[in-house]
């Protein structure tokens, strides 16, 4: 089939099968790299992106949803070589470990932020709820997603 | 290579049901097919994709009726029916499923119509006795009744190219109810159930219960009434204390153990939504 | 210190964060072939035919390998050193399959889609042999073929005297533990290059120990070593799964036999059915105490299933019985144990070797204890601690200084230990449903492997001619930021801001040898080597500045990154005035070489503190509150320690209440993260730690000791401890899942 959609605000059409994963568009086609496979089956959440703002699974999403919508991904987060105000957070509040689970962390972060400015820690862990990490407890991670929500001054 | 439908109108809709076989597949939300298309390595003729139709994702509520086009997604529904009583268990089940990732992508009419056992949205749809509308190949409409949308073996009663549009409720009858949903997993988010709650009561202003319908799911390969819970509720106030004794209706109902224990403590955190 | 003991980021938290930092599932090489594995689908019998036609057809497949049409390779996935002497007991293709999940066939095609679909095609036909799954059908040898023993090995230590006095406290604590899944969040996988004209061949792989694999692929293909070339790729957690090679040597096979570069990815399920897991062990441990609480003699005997390759079972055993004399003084202890081998997935190593295991048992005990001899708990820990000074009694090695007595009482104080004893009790008495806990939990570890074996490491640098540094150690970050701590090491020793110190991770083409990043060596052993090396890369910095100051080393001093004299307050020579008088006119370049023999082992224990709350109606416990406590002598970078430790602290509350790998009749482990409940944010409160750092060891940089894996050891036992003093109960099945619980309430009452 022949796919057109946005990625990172980009235009890109794509002949594919309709059911390619979005997680292989992104990362065989497009060589988006940033989103990570943990588990193929929507439980750890590693390859979180962003469909029409929304956290989803791209291992759970197929090419045939995807025509006309637009995707965001990690890679879209930086602007012009400065860091989102979640990225710049994960490094500075010591978030990351081994980093595979950080990037759909930031983008399940991401779209808790677009719908809710100004969550409680209780709500970060409820929104982040999906993504699994290994490493840590968790703490960092959702102080790093508060001093975002505070910084953007709740409003993103 | 299969063809790939994406139907953007109700009317494409019905003329892309016309085209599929017994080999093809319909697309909702995907959060429970794409896991079946890999791990069977299917290989269907068609996929019909039904994201790309904004008349599937309608809700509309007003005073005589909820319409939830099927599909609409957990979160959706869980956005638009909250706080209103006589529907919360719908908002509780839909809130309740998976992450926020498979909320914004899971569908109320994936989740009726791929029929797993462990569903939440199921149990829901019987307590409200809502109607499935069906669309068949070219744009055939027919109403069922939710209870017959489960052929009973995990799998559904629609015929090859039909697809449920959209669910509706009928809410005059539930006048004065309020619903609540409650389930029992491995953790307290993102978990499959292992008993599914829905109750709706309808109380005097007292508290005391006038009427009262439970259905349970998780537990048999389709939702099911517990009429004799209903008894024990009916003209008591909803006390946490029944718990005991409702847990016990339970019995025979299934062979696992564990369910049957803790059958109790679903039925005292269902009460506790009542206080 | 300027740097040691301060929060850093960890050195690739920015390129974790765009997603621009490479793992070995990132990489893509010119004319890549992708690898899909078939798995056996029995627990054991033989593969009487494999039929790749159907695979073989589908467009794009480039080959199916099986062991039918390749060389017989076969390798110890255990083996991380030269001089181990270990059976080559697995095939990279098994022809005799010994559990569901063994290796049978490889499927290369151009993408890894195609190489899925058609690793489904590939046929395999079996002849079916009897399979043990449980303890029982091990040891009944239901799965042996003749001339195989059902108890793989059987061994007993014993340390100390038997004790003489008269009227000790006996109390035995069964213990059974699940197979867990270490859910490192990066699947395995490997990318293989093979240069057919050099006959060259490299390996990018997450590893613990790039010339443990070098040694392993290396002998396996009968290539010289220095053809082989192993880089150790940005890892996504380990915990000991990657300790153990699985996917390399099938990478290396397959990239060598098709002479192109291969990529090899397992997903999730593939990972929980076919690499390792931690293994099921059964406990009975009897432990004597004098009246006064003062710990008389620890009994051990134990099983252990090694799944169904021997692998590191039989050393994991071994290091267990010294594992049980790093926490508490033991004035005579025993073990005897027996090591079985089922059809199940293979048991191997997993964070804290076997500390974790023991100290389960131990505290399961010591909970008993405190119960039959009436103690509070902490008080009863507090009498049995090592302190410093002691000695290991089982190793000889000194324990220098150690901070569990400390741990604990600070702990008690900040978890309001007896305060909410008490608060538990009256929530208990007034509640019907739910059961409160609290407890707690001492563990301990080692910093290296000695004196079990000898170990060094090695290090080297070169400053470049601006006065910046480039380090060569053979390090592999598992994720917890090692490339950052040594940096803090090296920069602090050479008073350079960190961004002047360059270190890239092991590659057995460039780096030093070195054994590995395991047995929590990392920082104690290799981070010392770099210390070492920066004090003498100084010395020749010294060595340079007199000579262009013709005056002598020891007239001259550092300050910042500058060298400065005692005899002339306006010298001031910056490192790369130095750097280009060496190269210039010494015609030499600053370099430094050193290493470092280890000789000590200091104790590193860590106390956990735990509240639970039991659902006894359903089951479900909730962890209400944490606190670690852990003793890690100088933390290098202290808030990686704290988030390690409450990692840790996550996974031991997932071990100690709901994770577990289970086997089906048929032999079927699970394999899905929708089945396997790992603690997700919401499941956990705000993990508290507290770092003691005076307890310093002698040999550690700046007085560091280990903390990845001895912060895992504690926390499943306090955890598991909550749960039984919540219930009153004596749960020694671990985990004790909401299953458990309802069943121990059913029969035993609460």
């Amino acid at each position: 089939m022949k796919l057109d959609f946005f990625v990172n605000d980009e235009a890109v059409s794509l002949e594919t099968e309709p059911q390619r994963r979005l997680l292989d568009l992104l990362r065989e086609d497009l060589g988006l790299t940033g989103t990570k496979e943990g588990c193929s089956e929507g439980e750890c959440g590693a390859c979180t992106v962003l469909l029409d703002g929304k956290a989803v699974h791209s291992c759970l999403t197929l090419a045939a949803q995807l025509q006309g919508r637009h995707v965001t991904t990690i890679e879209g987060l930086e602007k012009n070589g400065e860091l989102d105000i979640l990225q710049r957070c994960f490094v500075e509040e010591i978030a990351i470990q081994c980093g595979f689970c950080t990037t759909g962390m930031i983008m399940s972060a991401k779209a808790l932020l677009l719908q809710n400015p100004n969550p409680t820690p209780k709500e970060i862990r409820t929104a982040l709820s999906g993504n699994i990490c290994r490493c840590s407890g968790y703490v960092q991670i959702v102080n790093a997603v508060s001093r975002a929500a505070s910084e953007m001054g709740g409003g993103v | 290579m299969s063809t790939c439908y994406n139907p953007k109108t109700m009317d494409e809709l019905g003329q892309a049901l016309s085209q599929l076989t017994g080999r093809s597949l319909i697309l909702a939300g995907g959060t429970d097919l794409v896991l079946r298309l890999r791990s069977k390595h299917l290989e269907p003729d068609a996929l019909l994709s039904l994201s790309g139709v904004p008349d599937l994702q309608e809700i509309e509520i007003t005073p005589e009726r909820a319409s939830i086009g099927a599909m609409s997604t957990m979160a959706r529904v869980n956005q638009a029916l909250d706080g209103l009583p006589d529907l919360q268990a719908l908002a509780d089940a839909a809130g309740g499923v998976g992450s926020p990732q498979i909320r914004n992508k899971g569908t109320i009419g994936g989740n009726a119509a791929n029929a797993s056992a462990a569903a939440d949205l199921p149990p829901v749809l019987w307590l409200l006795n809502a109607q499935a509308e069906i669309m068949g190949p070219g744009g055939a409409r027919r109403t069922i009744p939710v209870q017959e949308l489960p052929d009973g073996h995990q799998g559904n009663t629609l015929a090859v190219g039909e697809v449920v549009v959209r669910f509706v409720i009928d809410r005059p009858p539930l006048k004065g109810w309020r619903s609540a949903f409650v389930k029992l997993g491995h953790r307290s988010q993102v978990t499959i159930s292992r008993i599914g709650l829905a109750a709706a009561l309808l109380q005097e202003e007292d508290g005391t219960v006038r009427d009262a319908r439970i259905v349970a799911g998780a537990i048999k390969p389709v939702p099911f009434p517990l009429p004799a819970a209903e008894d024990i509720l009916r003209g008591k106030r909803p006390d946490p204390a029944l718990a005991v004794e409702l847990g016990e209706t339970f019995k025979g109902n299934t062979r696992r153990v564990y369910k049957e224990n803790a059958a109790k403590g679903v039925f005292q955190d269902i009460l506790l939504r009542f206080q | 210190m300027r740097l040691v003991g301060v929060s850093h980021p960890i050195q690739d938290a920015r390129g974790k964060a765009t997603g621009r930092a490479r793992y070995a599932a990132d990489m893509s090489l010119p004319h890549m072939t992708h690898v899909a594995m078939v798995f056996s689908t029995i627990p054991h019998g033989y593969v009487t035919a494999v039929d790749g036609s159907e695979a073989l057809a589908v467009e794009g497949v480039y080959g199916v390998f099986h062991c039918f049409n390749t060389p017989e390779y076969c390798f110890n996935r255990y083996r991380s050193q030269y001089s181990q002497t270990l059976p080559l007991e697995e095939p990279v293709f098994a022809k005799r399959v010994r559990f569901v999940g063994d290796r049978v066939a490889a499927v290369a095609a151009r993408d890894m889609e195609t190489a899925r679909r058609a690793a489904a095609l590939v046929k395999v036909t079996y002849e079916e042999l009897p399979c043990a799954l449980t303890f029982e059908e091990a040891l009944e040898g239901v799965n042996c073929l003749e001339g195989e023993e059902a108890v793989k090995d059987e061994f007993t230590v014993e340390v100390g005297e038997p004790p003489r006095a008269d009227g000790l406290v006996e109390v035995t604590a069964c213990t059974e533990l699940g197979r867990l899944h270490h859910a490192a969040m990066e699947p395995h996988v490997c990318v293989a290059d093979y240069d057919s004209d050099l006959d060259e061949l490299t390996l990018y792989s997450p590893n613990q120990s790039v010339h443990g694999v070098r040694t392993v692929v290396a002998d396996m293909l009968e290539m010289p070593y220095n053809r082989v070339r192993v880089v150790k790729t940005t890892m996504g957690g380990s915990f000991g799964s990657k300790q153990e090679w699985t996917v390399e040597p099938v990478a290396a096979a397959v990239a060598r036999r098709l002479r192109r570069p291969v990529k090899l990815v397992y997903d999730r399920a593939e990972v929980m059915r076919s690499i390792v897991c931690r293994g099921p062990m059964r406990a009975e441990m009897t432990m004597r105490f004098h009246k006064d609480g003062l710990l008389a003699s620890v009994e051990l005997e134990l099983l252990s299933d090694a799944g169904a390759y021997i692998a590191n079972s039989a050393d994991y055993a071994r290091t267990l019985v010294g594992k049980m004399f790093r926490c508490y003084r033991i004035p005579y202890g025993r073990a005897h144990i027996r090591l079985v081998s089922s059809n199940t997935p293979v048991s191997g190593s997993f964070r804290g070797w076997s500390s974790p295991e023991v100290a389960l048992m131990l505290e399961h005990g010591m909970e008993k204890a405190a119960r039959a001899l009436d103690m509070d708990p902490v008080q009863l820990r507090l009498k049995n601690v090592l302190l410093p000074g002691d000695t290991d009694p089982k190793s000889g090695v000194p324990i220098e200084e150690i901070r569990t007595r400390e741990c604990l009482l600070r702990g008690a104080e900040r978890f309001r230990w007896a305060e909410r004893r008490r608060e538990d009790a009256a929530f208990n008495a007034s509640n019907d449903r739910f059961r409160r806990g609290t407890a707690v939990a001492c563990a301990g570890h080692g910093n290296t492997y000695y004196p079990r074996y000898n170990d060094f490491a090695s290090a080297e640098m070169r400053m470049c001619e601006d006065g910046s540094v480039q380090v060569e150690v053979s390090i592999h970050d598992h994720g917890c930021g090692t490339g950052a701590a040594f940096q803090m090491i090296v920069a602090e020793a050479l008073e350079l801001p960190l961004d002047k110190v360059r270190l890239k991770e092991a590659d057995t083409a460039h780096t030093p040898f070195d054994f590995g990043c395991y047995a929590s060596r990392g920082i104690f052993v290799v981070g010392r080597a770099a210390q070492l090396c920066a004090r003498s890369l100084r010395e020749e910095i010294l060595k340079a500045a007199a000579h262009k100051l013709e005056t002598t080393p020891d007239r001259l001093y550092f300050e910042g990154p500058a060298v400065r004299s005692e005899d002339d307050p306006a010298v001031s020579l910056s490192y790369q005035e130095v750097a280009w008088y060496s190269l210039g006119t010494l015609c030499r370049e600053l370099t430094a070489q050193a290493k470092h023999t280890v000789d000590s082992n200091p104790g590193v224990t860590g106390t956990h503190f735990a509240q639970v709350e039991v659902d006894t109606w359903t089951g479900l416990t909730r962890v209400l509150d944490y606190l670690a406590v852990h003793d890690v002598g100088q933390s290098i970078n202290p808030e990686m320690c704290a988030a390690q430790i409450q990692g840790a602290a996550q996974m031991g509350c997932g071990a100690a209440l709901r994770e577990e790998i289970e086997i089906s009749p048929k032999g079927q482990g699970t394999c899905s993260l929708s089945k396997y409940h790992l603690m997700n944010a919401a499941d956990l409160p705000l993990i508290q730690v507290e770092l003691i750092q005076d307890g310093r060891s002698q040999d550690g940089p700046y007085g560091a000791k280990s903390v990845g894996e001895v912060s895992f050891a504690p926390a499943a036992p306090a955890a598991a401890a909550a749960v039984n003093q919540a219930l009153g109960s004596d749960l020694g099945r671990i985990p004790m899942t909401p299953d458990r619980i309802l069943e121990y309430i059913a029969k035993e009452g609460c």
